[in-house]
């Protein structure tokens, strides 16, 4: 089973407060290009939080010319601060520009989703972030399809039709 | 210093061209916070008495404060200047993300002097800061300016704050606009931006902001989440946007309708708050670090506009181009949100510029061919959007309402004066003083005008409550007396020191203790600050705007209201009968300046200006 953040696009306002949370948890100065999450602003008016997505297939495991980083039985990406030389090439490859170069140690750092209770989505205001298991993953998302389909049906009145015969 | 502060201000002289990187003067960082407070010192201190708001001596501060940036919500920038809409202190404040950028790049502060020859715009990346030429942006709206500036810089994450034509064009309400649709909307601080050609300032920082107790931070933050879940007011500002508050005031008939005729208008659930979340509304939206994200995004349903994406509208807009044009039709309130936002003005002032003009034209004293044939019935949609382009272009009729109420009161002439609701020539927002009398002393009171968020009044005179001046039980709107005047004092202070640290006057405003206040200063900057010191500031702070406008001119015979507050009665609903009685107006004035211990004449006494720590500004005049 793996886990994964869940962004849920309607409720996301872009506020920022998981990149600040995970802030609060990793590093004790506020700086925002620091965090292993962000947010994206897409326009006309999305926002999108991004952190590691636990690929299956990680090119930053595979392409780490030291072997630094590795995938660890819970589907994390584990940095050996030893062998990691900050190249900077898994920065490079990674599709979701989750991954961050800490400049004090020269390290590079990923989540680790805070061992499985991550602060970012515990602090979102409005429930945008769940970490959820890959088995109920589109769960949510079919619910919350389905009673918008309904709901169009019980607009139009046809759904009463239906009851009524 | 502990940490909050980078410790450096940005000084740019467009007349020269010179940069300078200076260090953020420790005392009066500790004497006046920052925001608000730093910038009416630098303003006092720097702008000489008697200059021309849009001459080559005005200045601009844009200043965070020691919390901007940090997890304590929001990051808020303030730009202080001498205002070209009321010739005296002018201050703006604005949300987004733009004020955390300011200090992620390493600057609390950056001050803009000078004129510059040609249109440009400022380009902060960290260290490396350069003026760009923008003759090619000029005449772009504020959307469209920081999309091309992006752009240009190939940075999408970079943060803009720009004028838009109506700053270009000297419009006197013009404002800023960061964040897509964040505003520094009032006092013109844009006019004052384009009068020194300057389009734009991008920021990108990639540093970070210290605090000096990490732990207490987290305490604070812990502590704040706990009360703004259970605070109403606040749930309700994320449910409905600040259009919340549109239920608050019509319920006791205080939402100003057709330019303060009436606190009561019929079809105001047609603008409320559940109807545009029913309606148009399409997302919600917070600024940088804040739970509550009262921020709309809408999307105009039909006409010509269909399609048109607004960021908002506001409570403000909703009743300045809703009741307060006797306009009920929440598309047309949206577009003239956008079409304000995008041309960079008020939408206060330009809202209530046009029910001024609406009014004289009902009372006979402006013709419709002198309003370039428009006709200015009340609620008319198309003459409203048209008139706001007008305005932002300073077009025909356009061109005399760019110019404030008061201004283009005296410009008309014919008794409109009386038509002009504003007090020291700034309009009134979208809350009447006869329905909730609290406020007619805010609106006198205010050193930048008639503006309503310098105290936390109005929630008290709608019946709900501000723990930022806890009460064992609600006042009586329609009440003014002592206990108004005590709250004034009280709120005038801690307001301002809300808008020095800085912070967001819809959270911290609300749902901050002074406590809570004092404490989350004290682990940001490990300063040690209790409340009596938070008072203490507000107090310096605001007597010190007062010295800014007693140098300029002002004294008790300004800090009143217009007369038709004090003679014609409210006609309809829960505020039927409603007036402000001269007299006790009069008397409660009298009382407030003893309180701060000013003179009869509304001038701060020497020995307070000495108790307070300004006696380098003596003497006055």
């Amino acid at each position: 089973m793996r886990l994964y953040l869940r962004v849920d696009l309607d409720k996301c306002t872009g506020c920022r407060t998981c990149e600040l949370a995970c802030l609060d948890a990793k590093k004790k100065e506020y700086n925002p290009k620091k965090a292993l999450i962000r947010v994206t602003f897409v326009p006309p008016y999305f926002f999108l939080p991004l952190s590691c997505q636990f690929c299956e297939k990680p090119p930053c495991v595979s392409s780490c010319p030291e072997g630094a980083l590795e995938v660890d039985e819970r589907h994390r990406i584990k940095v050996d601060p030893q062998k990691c030389i900050g190249c900077t090439w898994c920065l490079n490859v990674c599709p979701f520009g989750a991954i961050v170069l800490d400049e004090e140690t020269n390290v590079v750092r990923v989540c680790d989703l805070c061992d499985g209770d991550p602060e970012c989505a515990k602090a979102c205001p409005t429930g945008a972030l769940e970490l959820v298991p890959s088995e109920t993953a589109g769960l949510k998302n079919r619910i919350s399809a389905a009673q918008k389909l309904l709901a169009g049906l019980m607009l139009s009145g046809e759904a009463l039709k239906e009851v009524k015969g | 210093m502990k940490g909050g502060y980078t410790g450096k201000m940005l000084r740019v002289n467009l007349s020269t061209g010179k940069i300078v990187k200076e260090g953020l003067p420790p005392e009066p960082a500790r004497k006046f916070l920052g925001g608000v407070g730093l910038g009416s010192y630098l303003l006092l201190k720097e702008v000489p008495a008697g200059a021309d708001p849009l001459g080559e001596s005005n200045k601009l501060f844009f200043c965070t404060g020691p919390l901007t940036g940090t997890r304590i919500p929001t990051g808020r920038y303030v730009v202080t200047f001498k205002s070209p809409l009321t010739s005296i202190l002018g201050w703006s404040s604005s949300a987004g993300h733009w004020g955390p950028e300011l200090k992620f790049a390493g600057y609390d502060a950056l001050i803009v002097e000078g004129v510059s020859p040609s249109p440009v715009y400022l380009w902060i990346d960290d260290d490396s800061v350069e003026l760009r030429k923008a003759q090619h942006l000029w005449g772009a709206t504020t959307g469209e300016t920081q999309k091309r500036i992006r752009k240009e810089l190939g940075d999408e994450e970079v943060r803009v704050a720009c004028i838009g034509p109506a700053g270009e064009k000297l419009v006197r309400f013009a404002s800023i606009i960061n964040d897509e649709g964040r505003a520094a909307g009032r006092c013109g601080a844009g006019a004052v931006m384009g009068s020194k050609k300057l389009k734009a300032v991008a920021v990108r920082g990639h540093g970070g902001v210290k605090v000096a107790e990490p732990e207490k931070v987290s305490e604070v933050v812990k502590k704040m989440y706990e009360v703004w879940k259970s605070e109403p007011f606040v749930r309700s500002l994320h449910l409905y946007g600040t259009d919340a508050m549109t239920s608050f005031t019509s319920g006791i008939a205080a939402f100003p309708t057709r330019n303060f005729q009436s606190g009561w208008f019929e079809e105001w659930e047609k603008l409320s708050g559940p109807t545009l979340s029913r309606t148009l509304l399409v997302k919600k939206v917070g600024c940088f670090g804040c739970p509550i994200a009262c921020g709309r995004v809408s999307v105009v349903k039909s006409g010509p506009y269909r399609g048109m994406v607004v960021w908002g509208p506001e409570y403000e807009h909703v009743n300045t181009f809703g009741a307060g044009c006797g306009n009920s039709d929440l598309e047309t309130v949206s577009i003239c949100h956008q079409l304000v936002n995008e041309y960079g003005m008020d939408g206060i002032s330009c809202g209530r510029a046009i029910s001024f003009a609406m009014e004289c034209h009902e009372k006979g004293l402006l013709k419709r061919e002198e309003a370039d044939g428009l006709d200015l019935s009340w609620g008319n949609g198309e003459t409203m959007v048209e008139l706001v382009r007008r305005i932002g272009e300073r077009r025909g009729i356009g061109d005399l309402l760019a110019e404030g109420t008061r201004l283009a009161a005296r410009k008309l002439g014919r008794g409109s004066e009386k038509y002009a609701m504003q007090t020291k020539g700034l309009e009134y927002a979208g809350y009447e003083p006869r329905g909730m009398k609290g406020m007619a002393l805010t609106y006198a009171l205010g050193n930048r005008g008639g503006c309503h968020i310098t105290t936390g009044m109005l929630y008290l005179d709608i019946g709900t409550m501000t723990w930022m001046y806890p009460l064992d039980s609600p006042l009586d709107p329609q009440a003014l007396d002592l206990e108004k005047v005590k709250a004034e004092v009280a709120l005038e202070r801690r307001y301002t020191v809300v808008e020095s640290a800085v912070l967001c006057k819809f959270f911290a405003g609300i749902v901050f203790t002074p406590s809570l206040m004092a404490s989350s200063l004290s682990a940001v900057t490990g300063w040690e600050i209790d409340e009596g010191e938070v008072d203490r500031i507000g107090e310096r702070i605001w007597t010190l705007q007062r010295l800014f406008n007693v140098r300029e001119g002002i004294t008790r015979k300004d800090d009143t209201l217009p007369e038709r507050f004090f003679t014609e009665p409210l006609p309809d609903g829960f505020s039927r009968g409603q007036v402000l009685d001269r007299k006790t107006f009069e008397e409660m004035l009298d009382a407030y300046y003893r309180m701060v211990g000013w003179d009869e004449e509304g001038i701060p006494k020497e020995e307070k200006v000495r108790e307070l720590g300004l006696g380098e500004f003596l003497p006055l005049r």
